[in-house]
């Protein structure tokens, strides 16, 4: 049977649930449990994150050089970082030296390398055998926890035997592996929540897998590409908990998961609320079938998964007599030295949403959603340097209102389907209100005047499948008839987006 | 389907005019700056300041100022080029934009030559940290404020050559910086968005119906 065919017959039976396979190996298993809209997506995530690689100069992406340098320190010292210092190997110092990434950090209009003669001097240092040992240093990753590193050892190793800009890019191309990964979650999650709309899924997946923060940042060396597959894992195994129960497997599943995010950024802890509240509610549902001490040890099997890095984390800290919690320690103490509760409330209130009468103004002149979180989602590239003129941004307020308009009047026509499934949307509610509040609180805390340095749309990349989601169902509002072509409009308009987004780093670092 | 290739095809048609347009137009270029060096940063801890300062000669044509003014998200950015007293031209930038190390702000193109101007920027409310840098008028000392400082400004028009004709150099610049040198670098990139687009495409039309 054709590919074609095979697309044409499950079009045919969209509702149908897998029938009992045969035994067959792993991988045959996971593509015909997958639907091939979800294979496309991935491939088109990777094929956009691959380009961003290339559009991307060396170094160039929000704390690259220092993410390197922890993956290098794993590799060549076989230890983690100890500094938060940017004193890197002497192969990539020399290597960001000729590069003049420092040069160019922060300022627009000015990328130096640009001649034969620097990239003859390039070559040539690339070609010595300068030490790739670092110091122990790592910047500003240093405090994050190391799975992400560990994982892209692979590709380091692999392009070992060439130069150091093939390492970085091959680390990339991993980057870029997640991404994919990211949006064939999403189609998986958009499934399990919109069963009913099969052609609404591939708008939800060719959206998010077109969505230039996404490629941007699954084209560079960050933890946040993985951190945006977890969570979309995540995301995915709690919808198809809520749709079809909760198994020993999945809840075993969840668990891994979960830790496998507290292992790849601490950011993790944000979305870990929500998850737990998922599992609560998913073993409540077990419980209430009778089976009281199954949903009790599958809970606790979940819960002790999940746990078990922070955990060992805590003992190791304490052993060592260090911080019990790292980083995080010096932001709960701060939370408890003379940071009323109320105030860090408005405070992370305004962080997303207009103030509210009778909150002190925390960002004077400054509309948070708009001029931060919005103009920042249309375009905040390379160094976080590079972003639209605001007429652009505003332009983009046009379609995004659209989009949002048939999300409402989708949702507004399904109203008694999402009460009975409040407890669901409760669950995704909560993952998104914390991530987005340990943002805010880390801003809040931050002693070194930086708090609006943490409003990066990177660090929402978790709640993609939400966009994913919400781009489906408005292609769904625009009703059965014109919802199709809605959805190939909103698709478009994400690879108009991209490609637009992609010449505005050309300007910037070639032009 | 028809209804879907229609749209995706109408689609394709108005990003290919668009790209074309974006283009055609030429890029700024510096046409001229106010000869201060960024000898001196200070972080300003809020915004609602502002500074005059003599920059000599802003040329004709110039329509947009890029100062020396950065933050998280910046503040709003106004500035007024006055010559004998009267405002020959202004413009202002509004509020959030981001970590770059200069503001550009546009203004309404000068149509001569403005000797002797002087250039009052003012900033708006704002968070902390706003770097600013340029040269203290009365040399470093501890404490500089805002308008203790004369900021590096640079004169912004639009360029002679457009983005079409700067396209040969740019292709050779994006082949450089990599272990591998070569024009294949930026033909590779375009072939993977081609690549990503067809398929985008091809799933959209199946599976939207």
């Amino acid at each position: 049977m054709t590919a074609a065919a095979s697309a044409a017959q499950a079009r045919q039976a969209p509702e149908q649930e897998p029938q009992a396979p045969p035994r067959r190996s792993g991988w045959q298993a996971l593509r015909r449990r997958v639907p091939r809209t979800a294979w496309i997506c991935a491939l088109v995530a990777f094929l956009n994150a691959a380009c961003w690689s290339i559009v991307t100069p060396p170094f160039e992406a929000p704390d690259e050089p220092s993410h390197f340098a922890y993956t290098q320190l794993l590799v060549q010292n076989r230890r983690l970082p100890t500094s938060i210092t940017e004193n890197f190997s002497p192969a990539e110092d020399v290597v960001m030296e000729d590069l003049h990434i420092l040069q160019s950090r922060g300022r627009v209009g000015r990328y130096t390398f640009s001649s034969a003669s620097q990239q003859r001097q390039l070559e040539h240092d690339l070609e010595r055998p300068l030490p790739r040992s670092g110091t122990g240093a790592a910047g500003g990753a240093a405090t994050g926890p190391p799975l992400y590193y560990l994982l892209e050892t692979i590709p380091y190793a692999l392009a070992s035997p060439g130069t150091l800009l093939d390492q970085l890019e091959l680390m990339r191309l991993l980057s870029a592996l997640m991404g994919a990964a990211t949006a064939l979650l999403v189609v998986l999650f958009v499934r399990e929540t919109l069963p009913a709309a099969r052609w609404a899924w591939t708008v939800g997946g060719l959206g998010v897998a077109l969505a230039a923060p996404l490629a941007y940042m699954s084209g560079a060396v960050n933890p946040d590409a993985m951190l945006a597959a977890v969570a979309a894992a995540l995301f995915y195994c709690m919808a198809r908990g809520f749709r079809r129960g909760l198994t020993p497997r999945l809840a075993a599943a969840i668990g891994v998961l979960s830790a496998a995010g507290f292992l790849t950024k601490l950011n993790f802890i944000g979305l870990a609320p929500g998850v737990m509240l998922g599992l609560i509610v998913l073993s409540a549902r077990i419980a209430r079938t009778g089976r009281r001490s199954a949903a009790a040890l599958i809970l606790a099997g979940s819960l002790a998964l999940a746990a078990s890095p922070p955990l060992v984390y805590l003992l190791v800290n304490a052993l060592s007599n260090h911080p019990k919690l790292g980083i995080v320690s010096t932001t709960l103490t701060l939370a408890g030295r003379g940071h009323p509760l109320l105030g860090a409330i408005g405070y992370i209130w305004q962080y997303y949403l207009p103030r509210l009468p009778g909150m002190t103004d925390h960002f004077p002149g400054l509309s948070m959603p708009l001029q931060v979180w919005f103009d920042k989602s249309i375009g905040f590239y390379g160094w976080l340097d590079v972003s639209f003129p605001v007429w652009v941004d505003d332009a983009a307020l046009l379609p995004v209102a659209l989009i949002a308009i048939l999300c409402a009047r989708s949702l507004l026509a399904g109203a008694s389907a999402l009460r009975r499934r409040g407890a669901e949307l409760l669950v995704y509610g909560a993952m998104a209100v914390g991530l987005m509040s340990l943002i805010g609180a880390t801003a809040y805390f931050n002693t070194e005047g930086q708090q609006l340095g943490f409003a990066e749309p990177r660090y929402l990349l978790p709640l993609l499948p939400l966009l994913g989601a919400a781009l489906a169902l408005a292609a769904r509002g625009a009703g059965r008839r014109w919802g199709p072509v809605a959805g190939a409009l909103i698709v478009a308009l994400l690879f108009a987006h991209d490609l637009f987004s992609q010449l505005l780093v050309v300007s910037r670092f070639y032009g | 389907m028809r209804s879907v290739a229609v749209a995706l095809i109408a689609s394709a048609v108005a990003i290919a005019v668009a790209i074309a347009v974006v283009l055609s137009q030429a890029p700024p270029v510096v046409a001229g700056n106010d000869a201060v060096t960024n000898s001196t940063h200070i972080n300003l801890l809020a915004g609602g300041v502002s500074s005059c300062q003599q920059v000599g000669t802003v040329p004709r044509g110039t329509s947009a100022l890029r100062i020396s003014v950065g933050a998280g998200a910046g503040p709003r950015v106004r500035v007024r080029v006055l010559s004998n007293g009267r405002a020959v031209t202004h413009g202002e930038l509004a509020a959030g934009w981001g970590l770059a190390a200069a503001a550009v702000v546009p203004v309404t193109p000068l149509s001569r030559d403005v000797p002797d101007a002087l250039v009052c920027t003012t900033l708006g409310p704002g968070q902390p940290p706003i770097r600013v840098a340029g040269s203290p008028r009365l040399g470093a000392a501890e404490g500089t404020s805002f308008d203790d400082l004369e900021l590096r400004i640079e004169y912004l028009r639009p360029g002679s050559r457009s983005w079409w004709s700067l396209a040969s150099s740019i292709v050779t610049r994006m082949g450089l910086g990599r272990a591998e040198s070569g024009t294949w670098i930026p033909l590779l990139a375009l072939l993977l968005m081609i690549a990503a687009g067809a398929l985008a495409a091809r799933s959209a039309l199946e599976d939207l119906r």
